[in-house]
């Protein structure tokens, strides 16, 4: 009775991995053709970095959907489907990796590039030779953290897909985690629980640990040893680069080009760059036409959605209704981020630098938090629907607890990663000053935190998002487990569910639009300010 | 007051009374998991009113570890710190220190930094406080630059704001951590020039300085003792006086051989 489950789960974990390394494998072919092309091309840069820009900002998992549904058109059946899945896995991977890549080769001091040319190797030669290999230990060091980053994709698109008619994966741990507990069967989904996180640890320990240390030594450049001998810091500090990258701004970005520009100022704005693109002309030029070109799809989409509507014999007052019911949607689950992200901050900031100030704590809590913390919120899903089923608003309160587990932990790693970069002097001034208490915390700690800890609301916020669009309506084969008053996530489920790509399409632009106008508007000049202002580099 | 002036009287007072620092064999001992490392071994020196002493040693021999037991930052493994006759069990009103690194509050401009210590210490009201770190940011040369932060500072500058922040405080005793290690040749040099009129000048609260220094120049151009510790664990070898007139002549004869002198006992 105990074998045939073990032995089934087993079998749909090596289903899922078996996707997670197929959109890995695949996610670093399309960032090695991106990144470098993006480092050695002036006009691919300024296409491919703002593109990069804006889709590494948008909730990708909203997107599912459509996703499903085209795939599942062009490949009939169960190709589609994993077709549709890896590509999700794949969006979630791919981007901070591409950025690597492009870092990497930037980085590449000019001595090789000379001698690439001296020696006259074709591109492909110099690709082989030279650019691969120059990215081998970023690639590998961020494919530690696309890891992590897909396996909350797998899983939440393996359970998304339960939520649909026609679209279900078949063998899957996620499928298994979502029908157990559908089911109500909890023993066994805390045995799929366990044999997920077994295969995580397994994973980490015999893939990418030695993947990490086999790439160290195609390391043109070496780094500080401080900042690696943190295993957190280590882990996470990718959440940092992606952010940065994240909130770098398009037209801000220093636009030069030289290849022996230091892998830090790629994504340290503005101030440093002191040196002006020689054809900076021609660099606006693009940027302007690739602004336009995006104008002009944005324009077209829209103007096809309303004629689709027109001529499906849609009133007007519908399509009113329609949009009015996305953007009232769009204010609640904005406030639900808003409000849940708040309780992060409230938990997250204050736990991180009481973790990170106690070395025994940091010893004893940091692998356990990193344990937690790989388990994606939205496989604990259903027990969460099930243990507050009975009180009030357990619909919203479920999606807030879920949303919370998906966000706090960007909260918490990066403000210990923030105050762990403290100089120690900085603490022994304290105290010869006999700052104490509040005085202290206000005075040094906060402060200290405050860069890190809005990178890390960058990175939990794109977070919340994501799992919203999960939590907020949630059913298995049919049957609605949770569901919130309002919301997007509920309205990209009802779409889905009734085939109405118009209400997926204005769904999903109307959220985009807003995530890219809160990260221009609020989070990229939040960022600018506390690394200025709030941070020890010089 | 001198010393000369107390013979005849108990031992004592002749021990007790002159110095305002004494570090009594002092030792400092990591346990790194089961291994046990001697880091400062059994040192012992002292410091009286208006004296300017110099630790050195190889790097890495436990220097600035010895400055942060003085400090209070640390407990000696054995052996015990007194300011004034007091122990030092942690940090006190009597110490302050200038960093190598200058350890300035990124986020508060140059009038906060240096007035924060006079707040937290609980000594002076907003008022006394602010009047005494501009008197303080005016003797350092700063003046103009307090609504400045850190960030948009040279190096020097930054320094400076060090100084002003612990002269602020008024300590009897400042440590400073090699603190002309992160700025460049001539900044350091200017620096130096001034700093001892500005720590053990007529008008300086401060009574006792001493600093950790590898550089062998800096120590002959400022201290009027220097302590040379040995390779880890940091042992004394010699604690000399430098007895030079100033301001030092750097290249006179007498200052040449003091820093042979010093080389040698460090080689």
């Amino acid at each position: 009775m105990v074998e045939p489950l073990i032995l089934k789960l087993l079998v749909d974990t090596a289903y899922s991995w078996i996707r997670m390394s197929l959109a890995l494998v695949v996610s670093i072919i399309f960032s090695w053709a991106v990144g470098i092309a993006a480092a050695r091309n002036k006009t691919a840069n300024a296409i491919i970095i703002p593109v990069l820009d804006v889709l590494q900002s948008i909730p990708i998992l909203g997107f599912f959907p459509v996703v499903l549904v085209v795939f599942v058109a062009l490949f009939p059946g169960w190709v589609g489907v994993n077709i549709a899945v890896i590509f999700l896995i794949f969006t979630s991977m791919s981007w901070n990796i591409a950025f690597a890549v492009y870092e990497a080769v930037l980085s590449i001091p000019q001595e090789y590039l000379d001698l690439v040319s001296l020696e006259k190797l074709g591109l492909w030669r110099r690709i082989t030779e030279l650019y691969i290999p120059a990215s081998w230990s970023k690639v590998a060091y961020n494919s530690v953290v696309s890891w992590s980053v897909g396996l909350f994709y797998l899983i939440s698109s393996e359970i998304f897909s339960l939520g649909t008619k026609n679209y279900q994966v078949s063998n899957g741990i996620g499928v298994d985690i979502a029908n157990y507990s559908s089911l109500g069967l909890w023993g066994t989904y805390a045995v799929a629980l366990s044999v997920f996180i077994f295969a995580v640890i397994l994973t980490r320990f015999f893939f990418l640990g030695p993947f990490s240390s086999w790439s160290e030594k195609f390391k043109l450049i070496e780094e500080s040893r401080a900042v690696r001998k943190d295993p957190i810091y280590r882990l996470y500090s990718w959440i940092n680069a992606r952010a940065a990258s994240k909130v770098f701004s398009v037209l801000s970005r220093p636009m030069s080009l030289r290849p022996r520009m230091p892998a830090q100022s790629v994504f340290q704005t503005g101030e440093r760059q002191i040196t002006k693109p020689r054809n900076a002309r021609t660099v606006k030029f693009v940027k302007i036409a690739v602004t336009l070109v995006c104008i002009a799809a944005s324009a077209f989409i829209i103007i096809e959605v309303f004629e689709t509507l027109l001529a499906s014999g849609v009133s007007f007052m519908v399509l009113t209704n329609k949009e009015l019911n996305v953007l009232g949607g769009l204010a609640y689950s904005f406030l639900r981020v808003w409000y849940v992200y708040a309780f992060s901050v409230g938990i997250g900031l204050p736990l991180g630098i009481v973790v990170a100030l106690h070395s025994r704590l940091y010893q004893i809590g940091s692998p356990i938090l990193q344990v937690v913390s790989a388990i994606p919120a939205t496989a604990l899903l259903p027990p969460i629907a099930l243990f507050v089923a009975n009180l009030p608003f357990s619909g919203e309160l479920t999606a807030a607890i879920v949303i919370f587990l998906g966000t706090i932990w960007y909260i918490i790693f990066n403000v210990i990663a923030g105050i762990r970069s403290i100089p120690s002097e900085i603490f022994e001034v304290a105290k010869l000053m006999k700052l104490k208490g509040w005085a202290y915390w206000k005075n040094v700690l906060i402060p200290a935190a405050l860069p890190s800890f809005v990178t890390g609301s960058i990175t939990g916020i794109g977070a919340a998002w994501n799992t919203l669009v999960v939590a907020e309506y949630f059913s298995i084969s049919g049957r609605v487990i949770t569901r919130v008053s309002n919301g997007i996530g509920v309205l990209l489920n009802v779409g889905t569910n009734i085939g109405d790509l118009t209400l997926i399409g204005l769904t999903i632009f109307s959220m985009t639009v807003l995530l890219v106008a809160m990260n221009l508007l609020l989070w990229r000049r939040l960022y600018k300010y506390t690394t200025k202002r709030f941070s020890y580099r010089r | 007051m001198t010393v000369e002036n107390e013979h005849g009287t108990s031992e004592q007072t002749i021990v007790a009374a002159p110095f305002l620092l004494n570090v009594d064999h002092v030792g400092l001992i990591y346990m790194l998991g089961k291994r046990s490392l001697k880091v400062v071994d059994d040192v012992s020196f002292t410091a009286k009113k208006n004296e300017f002493v110099a630790i050195t040693g190889p790097s890495g021999c436990g220097k600035s570890s010895l400055l942060r037991v003085i400090s209070g930052l640390q407990r000696p493994s054995y052996g015990t710190v007194t300011v004034k006759g007091n122990f030092v069990n942690g940090p006190t009103d009597e110490v302050f220190m200038i960093f190598q690194n200058f350890a300035l509050l990124p986020w508060k401009n140059v009038l906060e930094n240096v007035q924060l210590p006079l707040l937290s210490r609980g000594k002076l009201n907003q008022n006394n406080a602010r009047m005494k770190a501009l008197k303080a940011i005016q003797d350092v040369g700063l003046r103009g630059f307090e609504k400045a932060y850190p960030g948009e500072l040279s190096g020097g500058m930054k320094q400076r704001v060090g100084v002003a922040r612990a002269l602020a405080v008024e300590p009897e005793i400042l440590l400073m951590d090699e603190p002309f290690n992160a700025l460049d040749g001539l900044t350091a040099e200017h620096l130096r020039g001034e700093i001892y009129s500005l720590l053990i000048g007529t008008e300086s609260p401060i009574n006792v300085v001493v600093m950790v220094s590898h550089y062998v120049d800096e120590i002959v151009e400022l201290a009027d003792r220097v302590v040379v510790l040995t390779n880890r664990p940091a042992k004394v070898v010699e604690d000399m006086p430098i007895d030079m007139p100033r301001p030092r002549n750097k290249g006179s004869q007498r200052f040449h051989s003091y820093v042979d002198k010093i080389y040698s006992l460090l080689t």
